[in-house]
């Protein structure tokens, strides 16, 4: 990894030498003054090429915390939707170095070239476009020597790792499978039980509870001595939820980026829809105090088990923020939920794969909520034979979604306006009733 | 339409990668006041050549044809080419050096500048200095040898400089 001499040097003292050898040839001073400054220029600059590349240091910068102290280092981006750019503080030392060629790319393709002081410190303000963990700022660099006669190699790159949170939706309403079987929680159950609401007045039977007797109607309806009647009332009871993400692409809404899959465009990408649905019904479901397993199609090792309450929360936040395109394992993978369990399928449903799977739930009696995570889609950047090959590829999209309405599931595009997304979550949410 | 983000960096005042590429032309033209109008031309299109390709070296050819531009007037103390074509010869040098470690599609620190072009002061204020003093030795008719003469005038160069650069070096801490 040492240093190594420029050509520079080469120039300067080859003009300076043959200036000087015409100067004395010639017998002209004046001219051999110019030849020696030439080469007292690369004397006075001839240094020891140092062994070492110049260090990088990087240092991520709260938005409040850079305003007011620069120097101050500080935890990097905050929980829910973060800021819009993310500052980094980058120190630069090169030893004996007078330049420093620091070039710095962000979000692994936009690349910043600049010579810098030998020790500098600049700031990269690097937007955040999306969430999810990515490579946020990677900067390597080159010390170069007085006039450039050397340069060391160029340092290991200091690479700076993000994970941005998704944003986080209110869901007022709620989903549940047709069937709850658990013994408490905030969903109305389909049985008897207790703490829901009213089911029936009938008389009172071996086994009833002495404070279900409803005093009142015992009163009004009762015809002789020792009629009784009870109250009962519907139990309540938590809910089951596998949340599913289809990371098999991830797309934005403009169909003409959809070969490039350009990363600073200021559009949100299928996965980050899906990161957002994923999180916001997650919380939602946690928060009513029932069961959710997280099931990546892509990975085996993406799963989280089904739980509910504060660490399940902390596991889900972190399974859902590590979210990235990959390929699908298997074709035949079936991620594996418990029975009567509501399946949420997070999806582009631009292939097959997640049709067969909801068939298959649909079939082994699960309710399933399919939830179409393709950004809203704009025609830009499309030349007519992408406008017409979009048109094909999003035709069979809709065929592909019909047929998941077909089959019996809950269809629901997430990144529409929040009034239609409650709407349709209501219109899932009473369904369940009418069953 | 939608916008594309770019990161952006914030180290003071930043010069585009291109300027000591075009500073390189730009001083090169000097060479239309100081040497005759042919190697004036050739002089300017190896600036152009090292603008272009700084590692093809020609900024020094640029600088070599300056230099030997000088023989085609006579040393005369009271010239003020001759003093020209030194700091000039010199300049082409320190931008030659930033163009070649410097990004064209990159940028410049304004601060990075400070040095090289402190330490071509300190070397040009020797430099001048002497070239006036033997330009003017050179008026008196001295019989002496013209060959070794112009070898003690560049060791004085060199020795004025290497003395006054290293007294102008910041000392380093141990």
């Amino acid at each position: 990894m040492r240093g190594f001499r420029t050509p520079v040097a080469m120039g300067g003292i080859l003009a300076g030498l043959l200036l000087f050898v015409v100067a004395f040839v010639l017998g002209r001073a004046d001219v051999a003054v110019t030849g020696g400054v030439l080469v007292t220029a690369v004397a006075i600059a001839w240094r020891r090429v140092p062994p070492a590349p110049p260090g990088i240091l990087l240092t991520p910068l709260d938005r409040d915390a850079a305003e007011e102290d620069a120097g101050a280092p500080g935890p990097g981006p905050g929980p829910g939707p973060g800021p819009q750019t993310m500052r980094v503080r980058v120190d630069v030392s090169g030893p004996d170095a007078e330049l420093v060629r620091v070039v710095a790319t962000a979000l692994s393709v936009d690349v910043h070239r600049i010579a810098v002081t030998g020790s500098s410190s600049i700031l990269v303000r690097v937007p955040l476009v999306h969430s999810g963990i990515r490579d946020l700022l990677a900067v390597t660099g080159e010390s170069v020597g007085a006039d450039g006669v050397w340069a060391t190699r160029p340092a290991e790159p200091g690479i700076l790792r993000s994970a941005t949170e998704p944003a986080t939706r209110a869901v007022p309403f709620l989903p549940v499978p047709h069937a709850l079987a658990g013994m408490s929680g905030a969903h109305e159950a389909t049985r008897a039980g207790d703490g829901g609401e009213f089911l029936e007045i009938r008389p009172f039977a071996s086994g009833d509870r002495l404070r279900r007797i409803d005093w009142k109607a015992t009163a009004r309806v009762g015809r002789a001595p020792g009629d009784l009647y009870v109250r009962k009332t519907y139990a309540t009871s938590d809910a089951t939820i596998a949340i599913v993400v289809d990371d098999g692409d991830d797309l934005s809404g403009l169909t003409g980026d959809w070969m490039t899959g350009d990363p600073l465009l200021d559009a949100p990408r299928s996965l980050d829809v899906a990161r957002e649905a994923a999180w916001s019904l997650a919380s939602a479901y946690l928060d009513a105090g029932d069961q959710v397993s997280l099931h990546v199609l892509s990975r085996a090792g993406g799963t989280v088990p089904r739980g509910s309450g504060a660490r399940q929360r902390e596991r889900l936040r972190a399974a859902i923020v590590q979210v990235a395109a990959g390929q699908r394992i298997g074709r035949e993978r079936t991620p594996r939920v418990v029975p009567g369990a509501l399946v949420v399928v997070l999806s582009t449903f631009l292939d097959d794969d997640v049709v067969r799977l909801v068939d298959l739930w649909r079939a082994a009696g699960h309710r399933v909520l399919a939830i179409d995570t393709l950004p809203r889609l704009r025609a830009e950047r499309l030349t007519r034979e992408l406008a017409a090959a979009s048109r094909i590829v999003l035709g069979e999209r809709e065929d592909r979604l019909r047929a998941v309405g077909a089959s019996g599931a809950d269809v629901l595009a997430w990144d529409a306006p929040a009034g239609e997304r409650a709407a349709a979550l209501r219109g899932f949410a009473r369904a369940r009733r009418r069953r | 339409m939608t916008a594309k983000l770019h990161a952006t960096v914030d180290a003071g005042t930043v010069l585009p990668g291109m300027l000591p590429r075009a500073a390189i032309v730009v001083v090169s033209c000097a060479a239309f006041a100081l040497v005759p109008l042919p190697a004036a031309v050739f002089a300017v299109m190896l600036a152009l050549v090292a603008a272009l390709v700084p590692a093809s070296l020609a900024a020094w050819g640029a600088a070599l044809v300056i230099g030997l531009g000088q023989l085609a007037h006579p040393a005369d103390a009271g010239d003020v080419r001759s003093y020209a074509a030194l700091a000039v010869v010199h300049l082409l040098h320190v931008l030659a050096a930033l163009a070649m470690v410097v990004d064209v599609r990159g940028g410049l620190q304004l601060r990075a500048l400070r040095r090289p072009l402190l330490r071509w002061l300190w070397i040009q204020l020797p430099a001048q200095a002497l070239l006036a003093a033997v330009l003017s030795v050179q008026r008196l008719a001295v019989p002496i040898d013209g060959g070794l003469f112009a070898i003690v005038a560049a060791a004085c160069v060199c020795a004025a400089a290497v003395v006054i650069v290293l007294l102008a070096a910041p000392r380093r801490r141990p």
